[in-house]
């Protein structure tokens, strides 16, 4: 998610509920929101938790812009809890 | 032959063994509902030949399993019709073990001296359940990724334990390689030994302490002696008809029928097989088989940091009472009339599970072999995850072309398939301009990109666009 000129959030691609793949809705009911298509987990565009069963909000990645180049470091953290501990 | 038995009777006792299993008096009033168990036993036997053959093409590896199964569904002689009785099998398997318990449970046949055998039965339901939780793995699909993922990850959530259980449950932080052949073994060594065991114990309990006679005709009396009801027991049994030659045929026409709906689920129905497993793949919408929708659902009512509740709360609170409910509900009472409140609270338990399983289902969206609303084979579900490997940087994900690549919208209705099959083996043969890469090389030319079946696929897939 880009939040400035030179800046992104960068959030782990699975669901802080059971860890399936959510996706960003464009339109509908659900529309400018992650949902989750397994347990009805839906996040807002900042990652926080906007309704269904996930504990936490979507869990942010440490990243680093270079001159236009992401550079991001992958890491998965236990799901299904409240606190983000890292595997 | 007489001989041959003699011989064998002298060092086996076999006669005796005979007579003890088949010429064994069954109380009398014992009719059609006595017979699920036997048929229960019968559909384990098929899954255990079948399943057997099964292994024998099967690689549990997450590098050849998906293609294993794929060469099972599509080429090996009368493969999709084993994989189908299989598949179709662990369904049947979970229907006659669910209406086994529910006969028990009304007839009250639970009750004293049946105890142990009821143990033994929950005992198999849990194993039967676990074989159908470690089968989902094996054919490395997507559900298998994505069922496996949200199934283990639910055992994480257990207070205390979590981490370490999904640790050992996965043999690793993700759903891997060994997951994969920790599953296998569960499914193929453990479980189905498991379920031997504790079948014989069962089977020996039956045919030990004969099966109840029917409350319509069993007055409890609550001031009895033991021995006063085993005689009163053996009044009925004496009365009754022998197993062999009488009841055994109940038993056998009812395993034949069961034999019979799976056969023709098998053909009829056929058997799923999706993509290959794709852990990035965020279209997927995952569902767990039938048999675990309740369960699926309940776990959209919790909120995240009351999770293991549904996960493992719930689900043990059932299980202890199942497990237990001899030993706290003692009376001899057995008419289903005269136990209002179990009769009641099963009927509870049961109505709750089939709400969820409903609610479960009307949100499920199509199956994902229907595409475009055309329902795909086996072959087309393969060709569509090689398109989207191998053709959908030019040709565009629901084939409408790009820059690159021209539109395949009407292939379908346009070229027949050895057209397009030879195209996409060596496009520049059939038209010279073409852009397209070749994906056969000629004999001794570069690596091959497809094998033939695989670009079969890939053409049965295309001949939906149209």
């Amino acid at each position: 998610v880009r939040t400035g000129d030179q800046a992104v959030t960068v959030f782990n691609g699975r669901c802080m509920h059971l860890g399936c793949a959510y996706s960003w809705r464009t339109a509908g009911s659900q529309g400018e929101q992650f949902v989750c298509p397994c347990h009805d987990g839906v996040f807002a565009l900042d990652g926080t938790v906007a309704g269904g069963p996930p504990p936490r909000p979507l869990d942010t990645l440490p990243v680093q812009v270079d001159d236009g180049t992401v550079v991001i470091t992958y890491q998965d953290f236990h799901l299904g809890i409240p606190e983000k501990t890292p595997v | 032959m007489a001989r041959l038995i003699d011989w064998l009777d002298e060092r086996t006792g076999l006669r005796t063994l005979g007579r003890v299993l088949f010429l064994r008096k069954i109380p009398r009033g014992a009719g059609w509902l006595y017979t699920l168990g036997f048929a229960t036993l019968f559909v384990f036997l098929v899954q255990v030949a079948t399943g057997t053959v099964l292994a024998l093409f099967y690689a549990p590896s997450p590098d050849h399993a998906y293609e294993s199964v794929v060469f099972i569904q599509n080429t090996l002689p009368f493969g999709s019709v084993l994989r189908g009785l299989h598949h179709w099998g662990a369904s049947v398997m979970i229907v006659l073990v669910g209406l086994h318990l529910a006969t028990v449970f009304v007839l009250g046949a639970y009750k004293r001296p049946r105890e142990l055998t009821w143990l033994a039965g929950v005992v198999l339901l849990l194993v039967v359940i676990g074989l159908g939780f470690t089968e989902y793995l094996l054919p490395w699909d997507e559900k298998a990724y994505w069922a496996t993922t949200v199934g283990t990850n639910m055992a994480g959530t257990v207070p205390g334990i979590g981490a370490t259980l999904l640790r050992i449950i996965r043999g690793g932080a993700e759903v891997g390689a060994v997951t994969l052949t920790r599953f296998y073994g569960l499914h193929i060594l453990i479980l189905p030994g498991l379920f031997a065991l504790v079948v014989a114990v069962h089977f020996y309990l039956v045919v030990y302490l004969g099966v109840s006679v029917p409350p319509w005709l069993w007055q409890p009396r609550t001031e009895e002696l033991p021995e006063d009801e085993a005689a009163r027991y053996e009044g009925f049994k004496r009365q009754g008809r022998p197993f062999w030659p009488d009841l055994i045929v109940e038993d056998v026409i009812v395993s034949l029928v069961v034999f019979l709906v799976l056969v023709i689920l098998a053909a009829v129905a056929g058997v799923p097989l999706e993509a290959r497993a794709d852990p990035a793949h965020t279209s997927y919408v995952p569902r767990p088989e039938w048999y675990f929708l309740s369960l699926f659902q309940l776990l959209k009512y919790f909120p995240g940091w009351l999770e293991w509740v549904g996960v493992i709360g719930i689900p043990l609170v059932l299980v202890a009472a199942l497990f237990l409910l001899p030993f706290y509900d003692r009376r001899p009472q057995r008419r289903p009339e005269r136990r209002p409140v179990a009769l009641i609270l099963g009927t509870l338990v049961i109505l709750g599970m089939a709400g969820l399983t409903i609610a479960a289902a009307v949100t499920t969206p199509p199956s994902t072999a229907v595409e475009r609303g055309i329902q795909l084979t086996a072959g087309q579900v393969v060709g569509r995850s090689l398109y989207l490997g191998n053709c959908v940087s030019c040709h565009g994900d629901t084939g409408q072309g790009t820059k690159d690549g021209p539109s395949l919208a009407q292939v379908g209705a346009l070229r027949d398939p050895a057209f397009i099959h030879r195209y996409i083996e060596d496009a520049k043969a059939l038209n010279a301009a073409a852009k397209m890469p070749e994906f056969i090389p000629p004999p001794g030319g570069r690596a091959q990109v497809l094998t033939h079946e695989q670009v079969e696929d890939i053409t049965q897939y295309l001949l939906t666009f149209r």
